[in-house]
């Protein structure tokens, strides 16, 4: 088991230096000039010019990249070209409020979607199953900006009882939360029914029933874990891309995240800002996989035995 | 189970103390924006801003939310007044003894909020640091260097003559830093960036990149007039234009720098608060290339002057917030003078003139453009010409690729925007000098060696009469050359709660928020 979480961890050596050098040489096929992005258009070319030698954009990509990957391997990610600050501590500013976003989002949609999607699939086509369908149907399809929106009017303007954005305390989370939260909990409840009601169709479960073991305990102790593994691997995807940041809704309710600063970076063709969240992402997605990969094995035993 | 229980239950632990230091841990307020304020001078005010502050060192950044920031913590030699005149802010006066030599004294008793003495060897120190820097180094570019004579008086010996010396120090840019401080703080090998320090109207409390910066008023600050009446300030990008109006709407914010113009309306219509309309320095047109057939044809561009109605493009882009103009300077910007041509709308008038250019049937060309008020005054103009039969094809593209394709003038018209700031020069020279075309702001690629002349007599040139002239000049050739159509001026839209007065408003974005306090 060790063996194999060090293996993946290695792997991440291959993906971190595909994925920045890919990055790396988008961003400079990239129309526009990041010095003059930075000065505006009032700068004379002079400036621009100058700015330009100062941060390194007149050498060859190949030069630049092989400067940045070796400024990397010594844990430096560089400095904005906006802020002049280094990219590390811009990232690491944010990245806390990335998280708890990612992460009570995860949770609500989580808390919520499981138990429905059980439910669900043990009462098929009953009114409750029709019900919460529906709501997962609109919960995919509902843009998250437009929700955000909706629930702003709604609980902040209207009623006044929670803020309209910022990270001001536990109530400026509520809103984004249930925002974010949303469009997961939809896809993970049409997952969590559609596998639960592939597992009880076997045969095991059959006999299981046959036997006379309480419904409970079908469900829960011998279905349940056995329908997780597609569960598990969706909301391991999802957590994933909510740590690269959550762009519209950190937008709609001016959330301090990675999300809105990796936007922010692009459009001001900030390489080094844009390479470091980029990796950062890749490691904390390559993480949770790995996490999910470990869960695997809790939850199903027989696959514990092929990563030995 | 009971193991995994524990899990659970020290991943929730865990998260919820990461909450509680990722999330601002004061409570929040969503006060009524028609409940009580504090009326005390005391009183936080909390404004919105649409875009985030890219650095507090005043050296390091050239961005209108950053100068904000900077320019209530530190303080300049001189500055803009509401009048848009130079005045002294730092410096008790000044005397040109000749063309590239400037004497100045700065006020007695300055002294830095923490309460370290401003003198000479500061300004020497935060002038030599300007103009080291790559963002707004240029702006000092005409300094060859300070002579300190004592504490309070110096002299600034320039390379050449300039007119843009007093403009230019009146920049956020031209903060004055104290010399002691930040070189303590960058032998320890931090930022003055993270904590500035001036002798500006407020000192700094905090920045949280992305959510706000808090500043709280300065009590040392040397000004008493200007002193804050208010016991600090709170900017907060937001950069959603809906969400940034609902947090004004919401009572979460005092007051709003920008204001959409498809929100323009609901602001009036709510009686809770109150919408101040400036004049701003902002003006939009439609550039054509005038190195680029049939734009190299002054009788063609005038066509398209007559044909296009300005009314249809302002309507259409703003909602009709702003006004149409026929200068080349907005009305709100310093040096705009009423020389241009004016080109009435007359489509008779242009179908006449581009059969008299050889184009009795038309032409059909391209215009690049970024951002959708302008991809909106564009199909406004569109249809316009279409009455002449000139046919414009769109082609909408990400701004940077816009600057660069304009920049290496591949376009034959395109639509564009000016912000002018307090100095002329600072707009004159990029939009018509020569050397500028294409990537240098002159997106008509105009070259006429008249106009240079022109531009570089106004800034040497001492004789103010003569630089009106100058400017004058400038602005009736450049309108007979029809290089563009000046479309519009979109008004400045700054919202307030009803009851907060004392904002000193600025035709060019540097509005100062030291006045702000609620009435009683």
């Amino acid at each position: 088991m060790y063996k194999y979480v060090l293996k993946r961890l290695l792997m991440l050596i291959p993906v971190i230096l595909g994925v920045s050098f890919l990055v790396f040489f988008i961003m400079s096929l990239a129309p526009g000039d990041p010095a003059r992005t930075i000065l505006g258009e009032t700068a004379p070319i002079e400036s621009v010019m100058a700015l330009r030698e100062e941060l390194g954009l007149n050498d060859p990509v190949i030069v630049r990249y092989v400067n940045y990957m070796a400024d990397l391997l010594h844990g430096d990610l560089g400095e904005s070209y906006k802020t002049g600050q280094p990219v590390i501590s811009e990232i690491l500013s944010r990245f806390p409020a990335t998280l708890t976003l990612a992460f009570w989002g995860m949770l609500f949609a989580v808390v919520l979607s499981i138990p429905i999607g059980i439910i669900s699939a043990t009462k098929q086509y009953s009114i409750m199953d029709r019900v919460s369908m529906v709501f997962a149907l609109l919960g995919v399809a509902t843009p998250n900006f437009w929700l955000g929106l909706m629930l702003i009017i709604g609980f902040s303007l209207n009623l006044k009882w929670f803020p309209s954005g910022g990270n001001d305390g536990w109530s400026s989370l509520v809103l984004p939360v249930i925002t974010l939260g949303t469009g997961c909990m939809a896809s993970i409840t049409r997952i969590t029914r559609s596998s639960m009601l592939e597992v009880i169709r076997q045969d095991y479960i059959r006999t299981a029933k046959a036997k006379g073991v309480n419904k409970k305990a079908v469900i829960y102790k011998h279905a349940l874990k056995n329908a997780l593994i597609p569960v598990v691997t969706v909301v391991g995807l999802q957590f994933g891309s909510l740590l690269g940041g959550a762009v519209l809704t950190e937008s709609v309710f001016s959330w301090p995240g990675v999300g809105t600063f990796l936007v922010n970076s692009i459009k001001a063709q900030d390489t080094p800002a844009v390479l470091g969240c980029v990796i950062v992402f890749c490691i904390c997605f390559s993480i949770v996989n790995l996490v999910v990969d470990i869960l695997y094995a809790y939850i199903d035993p027989r696959i514990k035995s092929k990563y030995k | 189970m009971k193991k995994t229980g524990k899990i659970v239950l020290a991943c929730l632990l865990a998260a919820a103390m990461l909450s509680a230091t990722a999330c601002g841990g004061r409570s929040s307020s969503t006060k009524s924006s028609s409940g009580t304020h504090d009326t005390s001078a005391d009183a936080i005010i909390k404004a919105g801003m649409s875009a985030d502050i890219s650095s507090l060192d005043p050296h390091d950044h050239n961005d209108v939310p950053s100068s904000y920031a900077t320019r209530h913590i530190y303080s300049n030699l001189v500055r803009v007044n509401e009048e848009n005149e130079v005045v002294g802010d730092l410096a008790e006066s000044w005397e040109y003894v000749d063309d590239t030599t400037v004497k100045f004294k700065l006020k007695e008793g300055v002294q830095f909020s923490d309460g370290t003495p401003l003198t000479s060897e500061d300004v020497k120190f935060s002038l030599e640091r300007q103009k080291e820097s790559a963002k707004v180094g240029h702006l000092v570019s005409m300094i060859d260097n300070v002579e300190v004579v004592d504490d309070l008086n110096f002299i600034i010996h320039m390379n050449q003559p300039s007119n843009t010396l007093l403009t230019s120090l009146a920049h956020s840019g031209g903060a004055i830093l104290c010399k002691s401080y930040t070189e303590k703080l960058e032998a320890e090998g931090k930022k003055i960036a993270d904590a500035p320090m001036g002798s500006g109207p407020y000192t700094f409390v905090s920045w949280q990149a992305g959510s706000q910066l808090e500043l709280k008023r300065n009590d040392n600050y040397f000004d008493k007039e200007r002193a804050a009446k208010n016991g600090g300030i709170i900017l907060k990008p937001i950069t959603e234009e809906t969400s940034r109006t609902i947090a004004l709407e919401n009572g979460e914010l005092d007051l709003l720098l920008n204001v959409g113009t498809n929100d323009a309306q609901k602001i009036r219509d709510n009686e809770n608060l109150a919408l101040d309309e400036y004049q701003s320095s902002q003006v939009e047109m439609f550039v054509m290339n005038t190195q680029k057939a049939p734009f190299d044809n002054p009788l063609v561009r005038q066509a398209m002057n007559y044909a296009i109605n300005k009314d249809d493009a302002l309507i259409v882009a703003v909602n009709g917030e702003g006004e149409v103009v026929d200068t080349y300077l907005a009305p709100g910007a310093i040096g705009v003078q009423d020389t241009a041509v004016k080109y009435e709308y007359n489509p008779e008038k242009a179908k006449e003139l581009l059969a008299e250019a050889g184009y009795a049937n038309g032409f059909t060309f391209t215009t690049f453009l970024s951002g959708d008020k302008r991809a909106r005054a564009a199909t406004a103009i569109q249809a316009n010409l279409q009455q002449i039969g000139v046919t414009m094809k769109i082609e909408q593209m990400e701004s940077s690729t816009f600057y660069e394709r304009t920049g290496n003038g591949e376009h034959d018209a395109c639509m564009a925007g000016w912000v002018a700031n307090a100095e002329p020069d600072n707009t004159y020279r990029p939009l018509f000098y020569s050397t500028n075309a294409g990537a240098g702001g002159n997106r008509a690629m105009y070259k006429n060696p008249e106009v240079d002349a022109l531009i570089d007599d106004a800034v040497t040139n001492r004789d103010a009469a003569q630089v009106e002239e100058d400017y004058k000049e400038i602005q009736r050739i450049v309108s007979e050359d029809a290089i563009w159509t000046p479309l519009y001026s979109e008004k400045g839209l700054i919202a307030r709660n009803k009851d907060l007065a004392g904002l000193e408003i600025s035709s060019f974005n540097m509005h100062v928020l030291t006045g702000l306090h609620y009435e009683q």
